[in-house]
Order: C-alpha cells, then sequence, then structure tokens
C-alpha cells in the first residue's frame, strides 16, 4: 500500500462537516506508536451480501 | 439519547436447544471480553475524546455492542428454551440453574457476576483507544473458541456475524487513532 495515498473523511452528519485529509499511514511514523492504515474507499457488497458476511467492505471480510 | 428498534442486528432464530452452548456464549454477555463491557468502556470513554470524529466512533461502536448484548441474550435465551431442569442436571450444567433459573444474568460462563473492573475509561485518549484494538481482538478471539464449540448453523452464523463486526471496530477504532495522533501533534508543534 502506498503511504502517500491521501484519504478524505468528510465529518458530521451526512457529511457535510469539514473535510480532514489524513495520509493511508503517516508519512514520518514515530518509535513506540500504533499505527493503522487508513481505509480507502472502494468497492462495497450488495446489503445481503453486507448483513451475511457482517461488513459491506470486501476487504475487511476476515 | 437512544432510538429502539423492535429487532436484533442480525436475525436470531435458534431451532435446537442446547444449554452447554448457552452457558458458554453467557461470556459474551457479562464476561471480561463480552458486550456488556464493549459497550460501557466505548460510552465511556466518549467523553474523553480529543476529536468530534473520536468521539462519534465511540459514540457509535458502543451503541452497536448494545444491539450485540441484545443479539448474545437472545441466544441464551433461545438456547435454554425448553430445557428441562433434569436435562440440565444429565449435561452437568445445573449450577448456573440453582443461582439464576433459567434468566440471563450478566455473569461469565463460571457465573462470576459482570463488574467494572473488566474496563478501563481514563483522561489519555491515546491509552483508551490502545485498550480498545485489545479489547476488539479479545472479543474476537473469544468468537473464534465459541464457533469451535458449536455445529449447529443457527448458532454458528449469528456467531460469525458478531466476529467479523470485531474486525471492522479493530480498523474503526485504529482509525479514530490516527485522526487523535495527528490532532495531538498538532496541539504540540503549533
Amino acid at each position: 500500500m502506498d503511504n502517500l495515498n491521501l484519504v478524505t473523511i468528510y465529518t458530521e452528519n451526512n457529511c457535510k462537516g469539514e473535510a480532514i485529509v489524513i495520509p493511508v499511514m503517516p508519512i514520518r511514523p514515530q518509535l513506540a506508536r500504533a499505527y493503522i492504515p487508513y481505509q480507502l474507499y472502494g468497492k462495497i457488497h450488495s446489503p445481503q451480501e453486507a448483513l451475511k458476511k457482517g461488513t459491506v467492505f470486501p476487504e475487511l471480510v476476515r | 439519547m437512544w432510538f429502539y428498534e423492535k429487532r436484533t442486528e442480525y436475525p436470531i432464530r435458534i431451532k435446537r436447544p442446547d444449554p452447554r452452548m448457552a452457558m458458554n456464549i453467557l461470556t459474551q454477555y457479562g464476561g471480561p471480553n463480552g458486550e456488556l463491557a464493549a459497550s460501557l468502556r466505548y460510552l465511556s470513554q466518549r467523553f474523553s475524546m480529543p476529536t468530534k470524529e473520536a468521539k462519534a466512533v465511540l459514540n457509535d461502536i458502543g451503541t452497536e455492542e448494545l444491539a450485540h448484548l441484545e443479539m448474545i441474550g437472545t441466544m441464551v435465551h433461545q438456547l435454554m428454551d425448553g430445557v428441562t431442569p433434569e436435562e440440565l442436571k444429565k449435561l452437568h450444567v445445573d449450577s448456573l440453574y440453582a443461582v439464576h433459573g433459567k434468566a440471563v444474568y450478566p455473569s461469565d460462563s463460571n457465573g462470576v457476576p459482570f463488574t467494572a473492573a473488566y474496563i478501563e475509561s481514563m483522561q489519555d485518549p491515546i491509552a483508551n483507544l490502545n485498550e480498545n484494538l485489545a479489547a476488539e481482538e479479545k472479543a474476537r478471539a473469544t468468537y473464534d473458541y465459541l464457533l469451535r464449540l458449536t455445529d449447529d448453523p443457527d448458532v454458528i452464523d449469528p456467531l460469525r456475524f458478531l466476529r467479523e463486526r470485531e474486525v471492522v471496530h479493530y480498523q474503526r477504532f485504529g482509525e479514530a487513532l490516527r485522526i487523535v495522533q495527528e490532532e495531538m501533534s498538532r496541539k504540540k508543534f503549533y
């Protein structure tokens, strides 16, 4: 995964708040800290499939 | 404030009672890594979060954990449906019946009652979010153990659903942690 990929998060109800831009992984990671890559929005399951799997996001199915 | 929907988050229709599995699953009701602990942890910690996004993540996940508590309670109840004290005696799972009858009581599988000592809520949001990542993994591991203890598809399906939700929540807490880290480093340098 490219650390320089940026994720835009639309905040507040119905995503009408300010947009936050955050890199998928920190550009300068520090020692003694935990980092989880930000999820990029991609393809999603149908509602029926999502209920069966427990998530709409195929990349989160473990 | 909450709105209530009169249905479970995932459908639960268990046709075959199984008191042993009911007792096993009970730990996810009132046990150390259960849904009640998860819900109270997140709904208490949300007040200490420094950003609106992190507050929202804790609020939403804490709310969903209440729906999971309802699912687990429903499963325990259905697994005990129609079971007689004689059957419980035969299966050697009559000790909780002696205390609570067939009621759903927040304890672990061994009857150890729920306690808030299972959870932490600190002023430090980084400490809280790290605890929550661990909590989701511990709950996920518990669902893995539970899934190995049954072959009933009516029980497996909702357990698999709940297990997957732990994975999704782990990702969301990780993202909240990133937002809080960025926010705190901004405050430090500017």
